[in-house]
């Protein structure tokens, strides 16, 4: 009898231990959201909450389930903010994540695997996302994120100097051959002072050469830098040509603001932003712009980095089913996507809507958006590679490459001494 | 010798204070651990910390409130484990692989800060040594976890978050007593696991020396007893002897005064009727007749003397009654197993025919006991033209060279003085079959 009571006694403390480990205060008929205020892209909206408010409402129409958000926390704070409720473990069952934070948050595990629910689901078809876009929600070949707004690095190009020059505005196979030729005639003094006051390019840097003479400085990861191939060795003395043509002197982007640059690499939603009508006027008022899509290397495409706002998943959920449902509308559903050309300033993740006629209609008309080059664009772009350590990393190549430029040693022997620097960092780290 | 019992009185105290010490300090230690770890992460989750935390962390911890209380119940659960009452073998296995695993999951929970328990269990484990040799095993993989359950050995596989991650969100001062704490906390539990274990291992060597002289006094008290034993056989054979002896002065006795006195008054009455015969022939047949009254005067006497040689039970009751109840008495007695079939009235035999019919059975039985260490014996009487056969076979061991002993030639003799035959068989048991010509009386 006693040693019944004992073992009724352990499955007693072993059915809590149970418990307490999958439980989380949660009501089952609530889904909670986390969400920022303010435009991931750092420009202005005064439209933060409209879509995820469209989008509660569309899916309470066919689910009896509250979905709540803390509103207030800004752009700046969240991140912080999503950190401290996942250590905390009351994180929201569906949560925004930055780019920069993807890989980190994927690695420590605080991300549901998605693979089984998208593969479960009929209505679900992967292909209708860009594929660029789609693999920024993915860590280590596993899918944890849905892509909910992307936007694309590119060219912004001041059309009055071009036209001054008499030069055509470049099309979307340009080249660096074009690229330099184009900046090397504009670069000049203009006002007669001895200075240079009109210049080709601003914050164009190795990131954006490397990438379109199609070099992956890193592999996916993140263990080995292919820092001193021909390409990225071809990729910096290119930029060692460019920068060569200011005399020294550093040119910034309030320099384009000005009107006196001609190329600046900018994101597309700077350019959604600042093209249609009371904001222009703010913003680029003195001369006339346009973007295209960025130049490509001898060995590589017209293509560049892009940067996704993503939804993922709280690992410990325990409203699966309907979390995914909601995540389908934010991110799968072409009516709220199409509202992100309406109510924020990136592109939509989903081809039908970024290429359907009505978005291209109303944008068209609205600011002239190219919206062809926008597509081209985002079937082009290039993920940022997925390890946990790339914000660092990437910290590492630019000051070593700013050390390359600044000084006058041989860029290929200098990049083979970064490059083993660099393995070093990430076997220490890993 | 005798065991110093105070010493080892004192050594048991010392030995179960050190192992309710150690057990009570691993809770605190354990209980410690987690409390810490649940209140440096809200400390780091309010000062704002909580990215930089994760950002170095290799995965995500648990909610900080469930820290303590899965520790709280895992080490309730262990410490029920370790004071169950085990005596099976099965039973102390099954705890003790619990035991590990339990250990394991918390060990891991507190991201191998502390492994003192591993020690506790390890020196629980060390008194069952003497109930089943496999708790060895279970003592190897306990030190080879300890040997490698080390935060720095296995943050790398494991990914786990180190103690001093928790702790660099205090200031110097608290960090340095903190880690103070820690580390004394580790080094009482290894002095008490060393004092616990050199006094355990003491008293065993203490205990086992006991028991060996112990084993040594019963092993001389043996070899005493098998001599008695001997001795006692040997007496046995001498009183037998003696006996044998006694009954036949005895007979001597018996002969000598009735046979010879009869004999000696028939041979003078008759030498006296030689004499007399041609003289007074009359007087002579008187005589003759007085001699004759002597004869049977001496007939009935030599009867007496061979009724006194009877055994009882033929004296009180029939043969056919005496033999069941000897057999019934066997039974009782020994739990043999004896199948008795007799399908001859042995009502009107003569006493001599009943006497060795009587003897034959109680021979054999004592013999298939004695010597064959027989369980059944078949015991069967039938006759067949007159003769009555007794057929007696045993299970037992039997014999290959058989030396007819005493009881078989007496047997042998009896029967050959009333013209039976003995045969007896000593392959597969022991059978004996005896033939006895029925007389009529």
């Amino acid at each position: 009898m006693k040693s019944k009571g004992i073992f009724v006694f352990i499955f007693f403390i072993l059915a809590i231990m149970l418990y307490f480990n999958n439980f989380d205060f949660r009501d089952d008929k609530i889904i909670t959201i986390g969400v920022f205020t303010g435009s991931y892209w750092n420009v202005q909206n005064g439209n933060s909450y409209k879509i995820l408010d469209n989008a509660i409402k569309k899916f309470q129409e066919n689910n009896d389930i509250k979905v709540e958000y803390v509103s207030g926390i800004t752009k700046d704070d969240y991140s912080k903010w999503l950190y401290s409720r996942l250590l905390e473990g009351n994180a929201p069952d569906i949560f925004f994540v930055f780019g920069e934070d993807f890989n980190i948050l994927a690695e420590l595990g605080a991300l549901k695997d998605l693979s089984d629910l998208i593969e479960k689901d009929d209505k679900f078809n992967t292909e209708d996302y860009y594929d660029s876009s789609y693999s920024c929600g993915r860590y280590k070949n596993i899918q944890y994120a849905l892509p909910y707004e992307s936007a694309v690095n590119m060219m912004f190009v001041n059309k009055t100097i071009l036209d001054n020059e008499g030069i055509d505005i470049p099309n979307v196979n340009w080249t660096w051959d074009d690229f330099y030729n184009i900046c090397n005639t504009v670069t000049k003094d203009k006002n007669g002072d001895g200075i240079i006051d009109k210049f080709g390019v601003c914050d164009y840097t190795w990131k954006e050469a490397v990438v379109s003479n199609g070099v992956n400085i890193f592999d996916d990861n993140g263990n080995i830098s292919n820092l001193n191939s021909d390409d990225s060795v071809d990729a910096i003395t290119f930029i060692e040509k460019l920068e060569n043509l200011n005399n020294g002197y550093t040119v910034t982007s309030n320099d384009f603001d000005l009107g006196n640059v001609v190329f600046q690499p900018l994101d597309f939603s700077q350019y959604r932003a600042y093209k249609p009508y009371p904001l222009r006027v703010k913003k680029y008022s003195n001369f006339e712009w346009d973007c295209i899509t960025m130049p490509a290397g001898p060995n590589g495409k017209n293509t560049s980095y892009m940067d996704t706002l993503l939804l993922a998943m709280n690992k410990n959920t325990n409203n699966e089913k309907y979390v995914w449902e909601f995540m389908k509308i934010m991110t799968y559903d072409s009516e709220i996507q199409s509202q992100i050309f309406m109510y924020s300033e990136g592109a939509s993740p989903l081809k039908s809507v970024t290429n359907s006629s009505e978005i291209i209609n109303i944008l068209e008309k609205d600011g002239n958006i190219k919206m062809r080059l926008l597509d081209y664009a985002m079937e082009n772009a290039t993920v940022i590679p997925a390890f946990k350590n790339y914000n660092n990393a990437v910290k590492m190549v630019d000051s070593a490459i700013r050390d390359i430029l600044d000084g006058n040693s041989n860029i290929s022997m200098s990049l083979k001494k970064k490059q083993r620097d660099i393995n070093t960092y990430f076997k220490v780290e890993n | 010798m005798a065991i110093n019992d105070k010493n080892l009185y004192l050594e048991k105290i010392l030995i179960k204070t050190a192992m309710v010490l150690m057990k009570n300090l691993n809770v605190v230690v354990m209980i410690f651990i987690s409390v810490f770890m649940c209140i440096s992460t809200y400390g780091i989750i309010y000062e704002g910390s909580a990215k930089e935390f994760l950002m170095q962390a290799p995965y995500m911890p648990l909610a900080p409130w469930k820290i303590p209380t899965v520790i709280c119940l895992g080490m309730l659960l262990l410490i029920v484990f370790i004071n169950i009452k085990k005596e099976k073998e099965k039973t102390i296995l099954m705890c003790a692989i619990i035991e590990l695993l339990l250990a394991i999951g918390m060990i891991y929970i507190t991201n191998f800060t502390y492994k003192g328990l591993i020690l506790l269990i390890f020196a629980d484990y060390m008194k069952y040594t003497i109930k089943t040799k496999h708790i060895y095993f279970i003592l190897v993989i306990s030190f080879i976890i300890y040997l490698f359950a080390d935060y720095d050995l296995l943050s790398r596989q494991l990914r786990l978050i180190s103690f001093s991650s928790y702790i660099s969100y205090y200031n110097n001062f608290t960090r340095e007593i903190l880690l103070g704490i820690k580390s004394i906390c580790n080094g009482i539990n290894s002095i008490l696991f060393i004092v616990y274990m050199i006094f355990l291992m003491h008293n065993q060597s203490v205990k086992n020396r006991y028991m060996r002289k112990l084993n040594n006094e019963l092993n001389n008290v043996n070899e005493r007893l098998k001599a008695a034993n001997i001795q006692l056989e040997e007496n046995a054979k001498t009183i037998a002897n003696m006996t044998k002896t006694e009954e036949r002065n005895r007979l001597a006795r018996e002969i000598h005064d009735t046979l010879g006195h009869v004999l000696t008054g028939v041979i003078t009455g008759i030498d006296a009727c030689i004499e007399l015969i041609s003289i007074a022939p009359e007087a002579t047949k008187k005589q003759l007749e007085i001699i004759a009254n002597v004869a049977r005067q001496g007939m009935t006497d030599v009867r007496r003397s061979v009724k006194a040689l009877r055994p009882d039970a033929l004296e009180k009751m029939s043969v056919q009654k005496a033999i069941a109840k000897m057999i019934d008495e066997i039974i009782l007695s020994t739990g043999i197993k004896i199948n008795y079939n007799n399908s001859v009235d042995l009502a009107n035999l003569n006493d001599d025919e009943e006497n060795i019919i009587y003897r034959i059975i109680q021979e054999s039985i004592t013999n298939a006991i004695r010597h064959g260490k027989a369980d059944e014996i078949d015991i069967s009487i039938e006759i067949l033209n007159g003769v009555i056969i007794i057929s007696i076979s045993d299970n037992g061991i039997g014999c290959d060279n058989i030396t007819a002993g005493f009881g078989l030639l007496h047997m042998k003799e009896r029967l050959e003085m009333l013209n039976g035959k003995l045969s007896y068989d000593g392959n597969n048991g022991f059978k004996l079959v005896a033939k006895l010509p029925k007389r009529l009386s």
